[in-house]
């Protein structure tokens, strides 16, 4: 790709950028799904080893099922976060992001063996949440940020533990969330506008 | 020397051909998520088949039925089989849910009449006390009516894997008519013994699929729908010996295999194609209305066509393939093309990239529904739609010509 001479000052905030950001953000969602996969093949070991019962290490397995889903939308909120906000997130602060969202598995492991699924869910989220949202407080400095992150995960998790109690019924409400998603995506990216190579959200 | 002027500013924009390179490297990320999906389609059936399996072992597995013979006391090794047998059973299928699962289970009424000779009875089975037994799991017997025996109503007695009733030898007539009748709950396969030097089979009723197994294949048969009969005949065969073997059985296998999971691995084929001609089509459209559209909204409508896959698949498990079909196609017609529509705020491109969808998706349809004829279409659709690419391609190059 050719660059032409540049007049003004670098755009910040350019298509390229978003592409390089959305590349890094999906490459570090894979490497981090497989590690959840990991974690999932360690759970189920330690049923085997009579440490946790059966029917909590489903509950389990079937949250991690949901991982790269919750790393790709709490990746793309961040960048929203950093588009309408114009606060600076770097690559190293996006993945341990995205490593305190796959730690959450493995605590969530670790809870259940020891208390019900419902408590240890509530706890190790609640914990995760805390730890990004005074991440993102570090990071931003801007409380309206903080409560947009804090909100979107409160839904996801919210969601998960829905979806993960729900059974059978599990498969249509969770394709009908990523249809509704996908819609939602594409009203933000309507939103978004190109002006002097800068993304803004109007 | 005169100097040159600067390069007009114009906004920086990527190239066709790095475009069309992207474009193709999200077509392969696309596919790992339709990979992702078959493999959650393949999960679901294996989950459907174990439940399957479950309804049919509470419900009955296979029958097989065979009998009436005669010997002198159980577990003899000497039988004597019927001279006549006749053997009229009617299916009648149902299907079984839980919770979203089903399966195909059958009732079945079997009707077994003929007629035994005294003198082969007497010679074989002796002349005390004679059992009368019929093969069969009686853990999947409905109801049961008493055994007609020359003349004689006899009440059966069940062991697991057979029932019989007992009969004094010394007061049966020269010709024994026989005759009883039972409901018997069943799935998958149908099958009885011909047993007797003259034996007439015959099955009939509903079901879905039938293939018909055994032996021998049917005399008459018909299939018309859902129903079918057929009836085996066979005369001249020898009795006796030949019953101990496990040969002799004739009947149907009822296909029980639910198909809406082999239709969204079947439609996850087509996935790719869909998405590179829709990715194309937009292109087009972005060439000829000479505006940019970033690669992120290609992506967004990428993830879209392959939501519909999930979607197929999450619908399709609730109603017909059909219907499920309809309506995620729709749900995904009506998103892209009203995005396209927002995006560019022209109505003309969003109707023209719902046609295109619409005729995508029906194409679609119609190979999986035609399988003997899908090959065939399929190339040709696609060498139709290569022409209009090819058709679409020359248009532009005019207007860049001509501007």
């Amino acid at each position: 790709m050719d660059r032409t001479p540049q007049f003004e000052p670098a755009a910040k905030y350019s298509l390229h950028w978003l592409g390089t950001r959305c590349l890094f953000l999906l490459g570090i969602a894979f490497v981090l799904s497989m590690i959840a996969c990991g974690i999932d093949s360690f759970a189920s070991s330690r049923v085997d080893a009579g440490l946790i019962s059966g029917p909590r290490y489903t509950l389990v397995a079937n949250s991690i099922v949901y991982c790269f889903g919750v790393l790709a939308i709490t990746s793309v909120s961040l960048l929203l976060v950093e588009i309408a906000f114009r606060k600076d997130i770097n690559y190293l602060q996006y993945a341990l992001i995205a490593m305190a969202l796959t730690l959450f598995y493995l605590l969530l492991l670790a809870m259940s063996e020891k208390m019900p699924f419902p408590i240890a869910y509530a706890t190790v989220s609640v914990m995760t949440i805390a730890l990004i949202a005074a991440f993102i407080k570090g990071i931003t400095q801007d409380p309206k940020a903080v409560r947009l992150t804090v909100g979107i995960l409160f839904l996801e998790y919210g969601m998960i533990y829905v979806l993960v109690n729900i059974g059978a019924m599990a498969l249509l409400i969770g394709s009908i969330t990523l249809f509704l998603l996908i819609a939602v995506a594409m009203y933000f990216t309507l939103k978004l506008k190109i002006e002097n190579d800068e993304l803004v959200i109007k | 020397m005169q100097v040159p002027p600067p390069p007009p500013q114009v906004p920086r924009r990527m190239s066709y051909a790095s475009k069309v390179l992207m474009l193709g490297l999200q077509c392969v990320v696309l596919m790992v998520g339709a990979l992702a999906i078959w493999l959650i389609s393949y999960s679901r059936e294996d989950l459907n088949n174990d439940v399957a399996e479950d309804i049919a072992g509470e419900w009955g597995r296979a029958v097989y039925i065979s009998g009436p013979t005669v010997r002198s006391y159980p577990d003899s090794a000497i039988v004597c089989t019927p001279e006549i047998f006749n053997c009229e059973a009617t299916v009648d299928t149902k299907s079984l849910h839980r919770n979203i699962y089903e399966t195909e289970v059958f009732n079945a009424r079997v009707s077994l009449s003929g007629t035994f000779c005294k003198d082969s009875i007497l010679a074989t089975a002796g002349d005390s006390i004679l059992v009368i037994e019929l093969k069969l799991k009686t853990k999947q017997i409905a109801t049961l009516s008493p055994l007609d025996f020359g003349g004689k109503t006899l009440r059966w007695k069940k062991t697991p894997e057979s029932i019989f009733a007992e009969v004094p030898a010394n007061d049966i007539p020269a010709t024994i008519h026989y005759s009883t009748d039972f409901d018997i709950h069943g799935s998958a396969a149908l099958f009885i013994k011909q047993i007797g030097d003259k034996s007439a089979i015959t099955i009939d009723g509903e079901a879905p699929n039938p293939s018909f197994k055994g032996s021998g294949l049917p005399d008459e048969r018909s299939v018309r729908g859902r129903t079918f009969s057929a009836r085996w005949e066979r005369s001249g065969a020898s009795s006796g010996s030949v019953y101990k073997d496990e040969t002799g059985f004739v009947g149907t296998n009822f296909l029980v295999g639910v198909d809406r999971y082999q239709k969204v691995a079947r439609s996850l084929k087509y996935a790719f194609m869909i998405i590179v001609l829709t990715y194309m089509s937009v292109l087009f459209i972005e060439i000829g209305m000479k505006c940019n559209i970033p690669l992120l909204n290609y992506l967004l409508i990428g993830v879209a066509l392959i939501i519909f896959y999930i979607l197929l698949l999450s619908f399709c498990e609730r109603m017909a393939f059909g219907l499920a079909y309809l309506i995620a196609s729709a749900m995904t017609v009506g998103l892209i093309s009203a995005y396209i529509w927002k995006m560019l705020v022209s109505p003309k491109a969003g109707i023209g990239i719902s046609l295109i969808l619409i005729s995508l998706y029906a194409g679609c349809y119609i190979l999986l529904t035609l399988s003997t004829y899908a090959l065939l279409l399929g190339s040709i659709i696609l060498f139709f739609a290569l022409a209009a690419m090819m058709y679409g391609s020359l248009h532009i190059n005019q207007e860049a010509a001509s501007n």
